[in-house]
């Protein structure tokens, strides 16, 4: 994987140690990098007392996080990280707070309309565990619109505790959303294969990104009736994400397609998903197969391809799709690789939430979607 | 689920967004990114209008846009702008039930929101007529949100001028409050200059007529005499008005005997009548209870100003006070009606009204020939208020006046009255030489206490202000101090504070203290009495009343 000298300079540690990690970002500013993306997994259990320090002292912008599991070419790393060195200065911008609902987003997200150029690619990551990245994005997307496209994800830790998750030059940083600035274009390709299978239900009762009732009568009650009636399975105290996975919510869009929420947890009767869920609106439940989880993903892969010389392509693909296909996740992998050019690597995590602009709708945040940018620096087909 | 359904659920959600807000951005933010979420389009923007054709005018920004379109939607949307600007020009008239526009293979919805605006959507692919007749009737629903919002926006911009004109009015009504203040201070400052010297004026007149002098020289000391007193009545009123204008007049309640009061009032009045050669009498109804409750120094202020009055706008004929019972009063109380009656020149219709009023008289030609400042009415009738009555007018222009009040007093027992001393013509000797300490830093008003004083064999020390009244006391142990209020280097009230102190300290015999004082306010009394002083005597005083409040404090 390693190749010196060549930009997008990728060195990967399977260890997840912080002494590789700096060896490897000390590396890639000696090749000439001019800024780092880092990916790293969170069974390393990087800490900010371990890394702030060091981070500090990089010379170049570094943005990146830390994420439950990452891809390397055709390799997914439970632990490890990856740096990759690039030959373009990205500007890295931060908006805190991310979990305040008083917080004015806009207001920040206008700041950056002078700071980006018209075309570039911002690179968007956000703590995945943060309760307001849907109107984030919102804000981001009023303020900044098409002049740009988006992609990224959300980091953090499967364990679903908040804690410090995106590398900046400052430290890890907790709770924001980081907005890195490429000036390079990127195709990008967005399906997920889940599939409607129950409602349409109407939520009549949602804040932020937890669901109270649905059809006037307790979420959980609603999701666990559909569930188990279709799952022939119960839901016990332990085994609700074990069920859950399967099925996740498709927040309903025009001419049947959806974006799709996934339920993290219930609360009592309240569910708890990645992402807000608009009171009001019409919702379904989705379930999916193995075989059309995997060819949305040769269907991601063959829309990014597309009008761009690629220099690199950046996977956001979502951990509860591992968690749902397990052994077979490896067939993602291949049918990305399968349609990418050989000389254009592939580097990814797997996310809490998706973020991307699909180019004929407005930003959005998805759940347990494949994400797939491929960053190029002219207009060329891929294959 | 069939596509009809579908459609009817998006609608659904659509007509739900509307109206979530009552500020119009707000509003439309809470409507426009959703809907675009949910119809999968990729930007969208509204226009408020007036369905007026604006022809030659550049199209109007949008009221909102998702996203922002920077730097206006002429220069980010050029080919956009130039289809709108014709439908501008043609008064904003679209298809119904929407039309599609394609720039650049995108495809641009023109919706009209109701008669009142125009909402553009961007769509790839573009939406069927169907859709479009679907959201029409949303469109109307977000007319209607639209409305009210402006009419809140307009509601709220009129309350808001109206808040302002409130506070305006209240920082104005401050300013006066400040402004009367200012002047009431002036006032008392004034009334204390003028005061000062009319002591001065007052007593040595009144020490001259103790002296032997000639008839003439008589003549003209009382006519100093009376003209002193004139002057300070004009004083007093304008300081009176100037404490009821400011709210800090009040009155003071005590025991009275009416019939007293009356028969002490009176007889000035009578010899001032008598010099008209006016007929002056009055009668106190047997059922009017004698001892009551009230402010007789006010009450007798009244009477003076009416009668007063009575007296000098009548030039034959009579003047006559009749004091009655009236019915209604509450259980321990009584409301008695003061009427005062004249033969005078009598008070035209038009004019009875303003007579009341501060500087009022019934017309210019009054105030030439009859002088005055215009406020006795004006504080009579406040002082009337305060005591529960009005004060009113009937009268017929050549004929006379009445002027009627009645005023509520609670009953209580007989007031024990000291008698009053008899005028005296000459001054008597003290019976007992006093050793006096005079703090007073005029220097006319201390050697007219030392005259007076040494006149009557009493031994006067002065000092001129109140450190050397300490110095002087400690030194001297006087029988008594008359202290100035206002001196420099220590006023009086510091002074006897400190002498109060000494003498608590070294365990002495407390010095009787006489505050003399040209300030007229009833608080510097009891600041005076707070300080330990033990009377109070306000210039200016003629020779007697200091002779008495001496006589008073040191027996």
């Amino acid at each position: 994987m390693t190749n010196e000298h060549t930009f997008p300079l990728i060195l990967v540690d399977t260890e997840g140690s912080d002494e590789k990690l700096f060896e490897h970002i000390e590396r890639a500013i000696l090749a000439g990098a001019k800024s780092l993306l880092i990916l790293a997994c969170d069974a390393n259990a990087f800490t900010s007392n371990q890394l702030n320090a060091r981070l500090q002292r990089i010379p170049i912008p570094v943005f990146g996080g830390i994420f439950p599991e990452i891809v390397a070419g055709r390799s997914k790393l439970v632990r490890g990280s990856i740096v990759c060195g690039l030959d373009v200065v990205a500007s890295v911008y931060h908006i805190e707070n991310l979990s305040d609902p008083n917080e004015d987003y806009l207001v920040h997200a206008e700041q950056l309309v002078a700071a980006t150029v018209p075309g570039a690619t911002l690179v968007t990551l956000v703590d995945g565990l943060s309760q307001c990245i849907s109107t984030f994005l919102e804000h981001l997307y009023e303020a900044l619109g098409a002049r740009n496209q988006y992609i990224g994800g959300g980091a953090g830790s499967l364990s679903l505790v908040q804690k410090p998750c995106l590398f900046s030059n400052q430290g890890l940083r907790q709770d924001c959303a980081q907005i890195a600035v490429i000036d390079w274009p990127i195709s990008i390709g967005i399906e997920h294969g889940w599939k409607k299978f129950a409602g349409p239900f109407f939520v009549t009762g949602a804040h932020d990104n937890t669901i109270t009732s649905l059809d006037y009568r307790p979420a959980f009650e609603v999701y666990r009736e559909e569930i188990e009636a279709d799952s022939h399975r119960r839901f016990s105290r332990t085994n609700f994400h074990e069920l859950a996975k399967a099925y996740p919510f498709g927040l309903e869009r025009l001419k049947g397609s959806v974006v799709v929420r996934d339920p993290l947890r219930h609360e009592g009767n309240n569910l708890v998903c990645i992402g807000e869920v608009p009171a009001n609106h019409i919702i379904y439940l989705l379930k999916g197969d193995a075989e059309s989880l995997l060819a949305a993903s040769s269907q991601c892969a063959l829309y990014a391809c597309v009008q761009v010389r690629p220099k690199v392509a950046l996977l956001f693909d979502c951990i509860s799709r591992v968690l749902f296909l397990q052994d077979r996740f490896t067939e993602e992998i291949d049918n990305i690789l399968d349609v990418l050019p050989d000389n254009v690597p592939l580097i990814g995590v797997l996310s809490l939430g998706e973020i991307a602009d699909a180019g004929h709708t407005c930003l959005e945040f998805f759940n347990k979607t494949t994400v797939l940018g491929v960053l190029g620096a002219g207009e060329e087909e891929c294959a | 689920m069939t596509p009809t359904l579908e459609l009817i659920s998006i609608q659904y959600a659509l007509a739900l967004l509307v109206g979530q807000d009552l500020d119009l951005r707000t509003m439309l933010r809470k409507f426009l990114p959703s809907t675009l979420k949910l119809l999968n389009c990729r930007s969208g923007y509204i226009w408020l209008h007036q369905h007026e054709a604006v022809v030659g005018v550049d199209l109007p920004e949008p009221a909102y846009s998702y996203p922002a379109l920077h730097g206006g939607v002429a220069e980010s949307q050029p080919a956009l702008s130039s289809h709108l600007r014709r439908i501008v020009a043609n008064g904003w008239q679209v298809k119904k039930p929407g039309e599609i526009i394609q720039i650049d293979s995108c495809y641009y919805h023109l919706l009209p929101i109701g008669t009142s605006g125009l909402l553009v959507l961007l769509r790839n692919p573009p939406l069927p007529d169907t859709h479009m007749l679907a959201l029409g009737l949303v469109l109307k629903r977000l007319e209607t949100a639209c409305l009210a919002c402006l009419q809140h926006a307009y509601l709220n911009e009129a309350r808001q001028e109206a808040l302002l004109a409130q506070k305006a009015a209240e920082q104005a009504h401050q300013a006066a409050v400040q402004a009367n203040k200012a002047k009431s201070e002036f006032l008392a400052m004034m009334s204390h200059e003028i005061r000062t010297p009319m002591n001065g004026v007052m007593g040595l007149t009144d020490l001259m007529l103790y002296s032997e002098v000639s008839p003439q020289q008589r003549e003209y000391l009382d006519m100093i005499k009376s003209s002193s007193r004139a002057l300070l009545d004009i004083i007093n009123e304008i300081l009176d008005f100037s404490r009821i204008e400011s709210g800090s007049l009040t009155l003071n309640y005590a025991p009275l005997s009416l019939r007293e009061l009356i028969r002490d009032t009176f007889p000035p009045l009578t010899l001032r009548a008598k010099e008209k050669a006016l007929a002056f009498h009055w009668e106190v109804a047997g059922d009017v209870p004698d001892a009551l409750d009230g402010d007789a120094g006010r009450l007798r202020q009244i009477l003076i100003n009416l009668v007063g009055n009575a007296i000098k706008f009548t030039e034959r004929g009579e003047v006559a006070v009749s004091v009655t019972l009236q019915s209604g009063a509450a259980v321990g109380q009584a409301c008695v009606l003061f009427a005062i009656r004249d033969t005078g020149i009598g008070i035209a219709p038009d004019k009875q009204a303003s007579i009341f009023q501060p500087f009022q008289q019934a017309d210019n030609s009054i105030t030439r020939r009859y002088g005055g400042t215009g406020l006795g009415l004006a504080i009579s009738s406040q002082l009337v208020e305060m005591m529960g009555g009005h004060l009113r007018v009937e009268s017929d222009p050549g004929n006379g006046s009445i002027f009627h009040f009645s005023a509520v007093f609670n009953l209580t027992v007989k007031p024990q009255t000291p008698p009053l001393a008899s005028a005296r013509l000459t001054l008597l000797q003290a019976d007992r030489p006093l050793d006096i300490l005079l703090a007073e830093d005029n220097a006319v008003n201390r050697m007219l206490a030392v005259r007076l004083l040494s006149k009557v064999g009493h031994k006067v020390t002065v000092a001129e202000n109140g450190q050397e009244a300490i110095d002087a006391w400690l030194v001297k142990r006087p029988d008594v101090i008359l202290m100035d209020m206002q001196m420099p280097v220590m006023d009086g009230i510091e002074a006897s504070l400190q002498i109060r102190q000494q003498e608590q300290a070294r365990g002495l015999m407390s010095t009787p203290i006489i505050a003399l004082t040209a300030n007229a306010m009833s608080s510097d009394r009891d600041r005076c009495l707070a300080a330990g002083m033990d009377d109070f005597l306000s210039k200016p005083f003629n020779a007697q009343d200091l002779l008495d409040v001496l006589m008073r404090t040191c027996n």
